[in-house]
């Protein structure tokens, strides 16, 4: 064993630090590039990889339909700490949102007979997939973060 | 896989549709179009084996479809779901309305 790989393998933890950074325009088109974005990402595993496809896809698909249109688009971050805690952060400026966040609507799923399918499933996704959700807004914009 | 692809067949027990790809608010119309046309004519399989991801929107389709089926005394199976659509499945707490098999011998 040469002396880098003993150094590699002293430190184990520090390897597994990952983190990854991407920008979006914030439309539908970019979902098939969102999606390749994940599939590259240095997942944990493929359990911790699909919970981070169904988390991100429908926090990325609300921003599309309740915050734009998103004139500086939308940053995407993905981090992994040492400990292999996954976070996905999503950074963007939008008031549609933040009324829409504010708005009454229903807390459970309900049918929606203008779209012919239930509604109200996504929230109940990303809260049981992950371990925190938080929306953040501030003078720089807003922001959403998920811890898994 | 970027885009969705269906794929019809139809026995003499039911139909089946083979689904590929994401189901997502991107794709997810063309899916609803095509359960929607058989859950309420037939008993209907949907193989989901090869889809990559199903979003909330795709989630509520199956739902409608599965109530569907039922009003029209009709059943719905969902064969061999991916690892993914499994979960997404059972992160709503509703897996329990979905007739999720592992061979097509278990449905018709």
């Amino acid at each position: 064993m040469g002396a880098a790989e003993r150094r590699k393998r002293a430190r184990p933890s520090a390897l597994r630090e990952r983190r990854a950074v991407a920008r979006f325009q914030g439309t539908r088109t970019d979902f098939p590039a969102f999606e390749h974005l994940v599939d590259g990402l240095d997942c944990p595993d493929d359990k911790a990889r699909a919970r981070l496809r169904l988390v991100g896809l429908e926090l990325f698909d609300n921003l599309v339909r309740h915050a734009g249109p998103l004139r500086g688009g939308v940053r995407m971050r993905y981090g992994e700490d040492a400990s292999g805690r996954m976070s996905l952060a999503f950074s963007f400026r939008s008031r549609r949102f933040r009324a829409w966040l504010k708005a009454p609507g229903p807390s459970l799923p309900s049918w929606s007979p203008a779209e012919k399918r239930w509604r109200g499933l996504g929230l109940i996704m990303v809260r049981n997939l992950s371990s925190r959700v938080e929306h953040r807004s501030g003078p720089s914009g807003d922001r959403i973060v998920v811890t898994f | 896989m970027d885009q969705l692809n269906i794929s019809e067949k139809v026995t003499d027990r039911g139909a089946i549709l083979v689904v590929e790809g994401p189901v997502n608010s991107y794709t997810f119309t063309e899916f609803q179009t095509k359960v929607y046309a058989w859950s309420k004519k037939t008993d209907l399989v949907i193989d989901m084996s090869a889809v990559t991801s199903l979003s909330s929107a795709g989630l509520g389709v199956l739902m409608a479809a599965i109530d569907d089926a039922a009003d029209a005394g009709r059943k719905l199976w969902i064969l061999k779901p991916s690892e993914i659509v499994r979960m997404a499945i059972e992160s709503t707490g509703f897996a329990d309305s979905f007739a999720m098999i592992g061979a097509l011998r278990e449905a018709f």
